[in-house]
């Protein structure tokens, strides 16, 4: 009896609202035709930029949007707009109408009050997102609240030549080892590039993230936690690139070091990101990619609304063909972008699995089995922890 | 009617100029108008003490003043020294007279963005040598040291501004009356370098302050180069302070407010020995250069700025070549010195036609709207007063202190990301240059002209547009050209108050050059560079004819 009258209420909980959102999506439909949406997302990346321009067309065609890419050099700019609208008093009619945002930078928009939701769970596509076995409701130990909606996947991974560098070193140890066997050789992205950032909570999990929480709010004494990763850094530092002295200023800039042959390794906070560089000759092609033994970071990427946004509609439609299989096959195309799919393949229909599969995976791409085990993100807390603890020992 | 007019100018430049400021002199003591949470820092004097905190923060401030301060004198040293080799009739000289324009347009992002391929470890340079004379079959592993790693960003400066300076000096040298100064100084037995040094320079000096001026807070402050180029450790303050008003936290930006602040005061401070030096170096030299004709070193700098104008034009030269090579490059390993494959993939990639249309549209509506508030400045001001500071403070003030300030004002009039206001404000930025060749050749013109045509029943109207703009047509002319090439350039405002929304070549240029891709950078970096081009050989063009008909104003 107890167990029917759940069953109802959840039957009445996932029936009530799904009509109704239904009913407010086709609305949104009709209100998105002829609107034009400003979608601020970074812009580095040609490979990237192409894929936007691809869905730029493919909602005009289908929903009558003009979706304009806004390129960014650094997606808080994009809060710093947000945050000077606010400052100024708007409440609609706002630059921005979609933002690709994760971790620290959607903490300080749904703290600030700078987002527009829930919308995440009214998108018809949600139901097909992959909720159990990815975090696309946690963001950086951050519940979404549905304040943004999942849209890509993404794990660090080491990148070698497979011919130079044989040996591929997949534990802190070893890679230390290796390090100062070959002075001058390896290097990281400079915090705060999102990539160096990584490498440096890797260090955190392996060297002292025993006797921490991660998932929690730094502590105060943070700074002393993090003594093991300062003596590892140290150690290597007279070993690294220009002997620690300089370090390239973001993670394309590393792959330009790999790629003039000043290093040997580089990373990525994607796993298919090797295979588009060996796609463009820039990269040898016997270049790999590899996690660490006890595994890497991995995290989705999202689009938020800011609270202001002037076609928020627009947003919504195009938030939910980001998330249409056909819109995520072809953004997982090596060829392409090479950017993982939030979507559950069992929830998926056969026709929309076999877009998946039909695709092809570069050798310089890990298989999926060779991306286990994928851990989380820590808490964005420390994301200025660490920046702050490279800015006072290392970089400027 | 003339008070009026200038009260409407000075509401018009002066009014954004100064609210920007205080949207940034207001975070810098801690007050953030409009934002309910409050950031954690103490109004007053907390943000200043939160900048101070942050790591690097004086290493970075002594870096950004250092370079800026080194890379003005230096400009202004080869600046004199290729003109007083032009003097002397020395052949690379007056190459450089001839490339004049070539340099003036690239911008800066476009030549840091060659220099950078040019210099470091991996560069072209170091590959010129490998591996038959260094050995080097890899990149070396030399170290970055503090004045080493801040030397390509002074390199980079000099070469943009050296020639600015010149240009600047050419503007007022017609001033000065060479041709009857030449008689004087040929009959009393000096050599032409020599009178270059001893009479010509100290009466031109003054002339060069604000130019100097100009250079010098570019120097200081701005990021574009300094990201490209800078040293990492610690980096020029500009780039530690665009961290911070990046910062998503609010703690960040008021922190960042204030070292705007004590960057622009420092900068000020710099300033002072640099203008007032011009006056000591004179009295300094006065017994040297009352001594009389006489040889010394003199003769020996005609060869040396020749040999330092051969050098300019061959860096200038290598910067384009590398961004034509890299534009065009398919792997390209080091030491290889030509690329191994070519691929024109970057080309397509860079999506060029809709930013450089954006860029064209935009700088052709503000040119003309920098040059016409420069002239309505000059033509109101009562004869005889000296020009007002006030149009050059968008040069003195960093464009990273005011131009924040200045978008939170236009989202506040619900202005911003509207072309029009992004176009005034690119007009403000470029009012400085205009004003600054305008009101030189304004004052240069005879001011008999005007009052022959008032006195001949004109009104001051009919006198400005039929006889005093046909005579400073020239310099309108080049004027325009300058604009528009500063309006081409700017990034930090069009990306502000445009909200993101106009899409100009330097805006993309940035993004991309952000994600460090040369290929692509290099292919902006090359359609960044013809806009301007094409503007300085349209108003060569438009020059010449007046000359010819009309011969010098002066």
């Amino acid at each position: 009896m107890r167990r029917l009258f759940l069953a109802c209420l959840v039957a009445l909980a996932l029936l009530s609202p799904r009509s109704g959102r239904a009913a407010d999506f086709a609305a949104d439909l009709e209100a998105a035709k002829g609107q034009t949406v400003d979608f601020f997302a970074w812009g580095g990346s040609p490979a990237i930029n192409g894929y936007v321009a691809w869905v730029a067309d493919q909602v005009k065609d289908r929903f009558g949007i003009d979706l304009r890419h806004v390129k960014l050099a650094d997606t808080s700019d994009a809060v710093a707009q947000v945050l000077a609208e606010k400052a100024a008093g708007r409440t609609e009619g706002g630059a921005i109408d979609l933002v690709w945002v994760n971790g620290e930078n959607f903490r300080a928009m749904k703290e600030g009050g700078l987002l527009d939701g829930p919308f995440a769970a009214g998108l018809p596509n949600f139901a097909l997102v992959d909720t159990a076995s990815k975090p696309t409701t946690v963001d950086f130990t951050v519940p979404t609240g549905g304040y943004e909606a999942p849209w890509g996947s993404a794990q660090f991974v080491l990148i070698h030549d497979g011919a130079e560098t044989p040996e591929a070193p997949d534990t802190l140890a070893t890679l230390r080892a290796w390090i100062m066997a070959h002075p001058g050789r390896f290097t990281l992205p400079a915090p705060p590039d999102f990539v160096g950032t990584t490498f440096l909570k890797h260090l955190l999990i392996g060297l002292a993230g025993d006797g921490l929480d991660l998932s929690r709010p730094p502590p105060e004494d943070a700074a002393k936690a993090l003594a093991p990763v300062r003596d590892w850094l140290e150690a290597v530092r007279p070993a690294l690139w220009r002997q620690g002295t300089a370090f390239p200023s973001s993670g394309p800039a590393l792959h330009q070091l790999f790629e003039d042959g000043a290093v040997d390794f580089t990373m990525a906070f994607n796993p298919a990101e090797a295979a588009t560089y060996v796609e463009d000759g820039r990269f040898p092609e016997t270049t790999r990619s590899y996690i660490l033994k006890g595994g890497t970071i991995a995290n989705v990427h999202f689009v938020a609304i800011p609270f202001d946004a002037g076609d928020k509609a627009g947003a919504r439609v195009v938030a939910n063909f980001l998330l249409s299989p056909e819109a995520q096959a072809k953004k997982e195309d090596p060829a392409g972008w090479g950017d993982f799919t939030v979507l559950d393949m069992e929830k998926l229909d056969p026709v929309q699995r076999a877009m998946f599969e039909k695709l092809k995976r570069d050798p310089a791409t890990p298989a999926p089995e060779d991306l286990i085990p994928a851990l989380p993100e820590p808490h964005p807390g420390w994301v200025s922890v660490l920046e702050r603890f490279w800015a006072e020992g290392f970089g400027g | 009617m003339r008070r009026g007019l200038r009260g409407a100018l000075l509401l018009l430049t002066l009014g954004p100029l100064l609210l920007g400021t205080g949207g940034v002199l207001l975070p810098a003591l801690g007050v953030l108008p409009g934002v309910a949470t409050a950031p954690g820092i103490e109004v007053g004097l907390g943000p200043l003490r939160a900048y101070l905190a942050t790591p690097h923060a004086l290493g970075a401030l002594l870096t950004g003043l250092g370079v800026g301060g080194a890379a003005t004198v230096l400009s202004l040293g080869l600046a004199l020294l290729l003109a007083g080799a032009l003097e002397g009739g020395a052949r690379p000289a007056r190459l450089v007279v001839l490339a004049l324009p070539l340099l003036l347009a690239v911008p800066h992002v476009s030549l840091a963005l060659g220099l950078g391929s040019a210099l470091g470890p991996s560069g072209w340079l170091v590959r010129l040598a490998s591996p038959w004379a260094t050995g080097f079959e890899r990149p070396p592993n030399w170290p970055e040291t503090p004045v080493l790693g801040a030397l390509p960003l002074v390199l980079g400066l000099v070469l943009k501004e050296a020639p600015f300076l010149l240009l600047a000096a050419a503007a007022s040298l017609p001033l000065l009356d060479l041709p009857r100064q030449r008689l004087v100084t040929a009959g009393l037995g000096y050599a032409p370098v020599e009178a270059w040094w001893k009479v010509t320079v100290p009466r031109l000096l003054p002339y060069l302050r604000l130019p100097l001026l100009a250079v010098l807070v570019y120097g200081t402050t701005n990021v574009e180069m300094a990201a490209v180029l800078g040293p990492s450790t610690p980096p020029a303050a500009a780039v530690l302070l665009l961290d911070g008003f990046r910062d998503p936290d609010l703690a960040g930006r008021l922190a960042a407010s204030a070292g705007t602040v004590v960057l622009t005061f420092g900068t000020l401070l710099l300033a002072l020995p640099l203008l007032l030096g011009s006056r000591v170096a004179a009295r300094l030299g006065r017994r040297w250069r009352l001594a009389g004709p006489g040889a010394g070193i003199v003769p020996a700098t005609a060869p040396a700025g020749g040999t330092l104008a051969f050098l300019l034009l061959a860096f200038w030269a290598l910067v384009l070549l590398l961004l034509v090579l890299w534009s065009f490059a398919g792997r390209w390993p080091f030491p290889a010195l030509l690329p191994g494959t070519f691929d024109p993939r970057a080309w397509d990639a860079a999506g060029l036609l809709a930013p450089a249309l954006a860029s064209a549209g935009l700088s052709l509506a503000a040119a003309p709207a920098a040059v016409a508030l420069a002239l309505w400045e000059i033509e109101t001001r009562l004869p005889g007063r000296a020009p007002p500071f006030w149009p050059y403070l968008p040069l003195v003030l960093p464009q990273l202190g005011f131009v924040p300030g200045v978008a939170v004002l236009l989202v506040r009039l619900n202005l911003d990301g509207s072309p029009v206001a992004v176009v005034l404000l690119h007009a403000l930025l470029a009012l400085p240059y205009a004003h600054l060749l305008l009101d030189q050749a304004g004052a240069g013109l005879d001011p008999r002209y005007a009052l022959a045509a008032r006195s001949l029943g004109h009104g001051p109207l009919a006198t400005f547009w039929r006889v005093r703009l046909p005579l400073l047509r020239p310099a309108v002319v080049t004027a325009l050209a300058v604009a528009f090439a500063v309006s081409c350039g700017l990034y930090l405002p069009t990306l502000l108050a445009g909200a993101g929304r106009i899409v100009t070549l330097p805006v993309e240029a940035v993004a991309l050059g952000a994600g460090g891709d040369r290929r692509v950078a290099a292919a902006l970096g090359l359609v960044l560079a013809v806009l301007p081009l094409l503007a300085f050989a349209l108003a060569a063009f438009a020059r010449r004819p007046a000359h010819d008909r009309e011969g010098q104003p002066t």
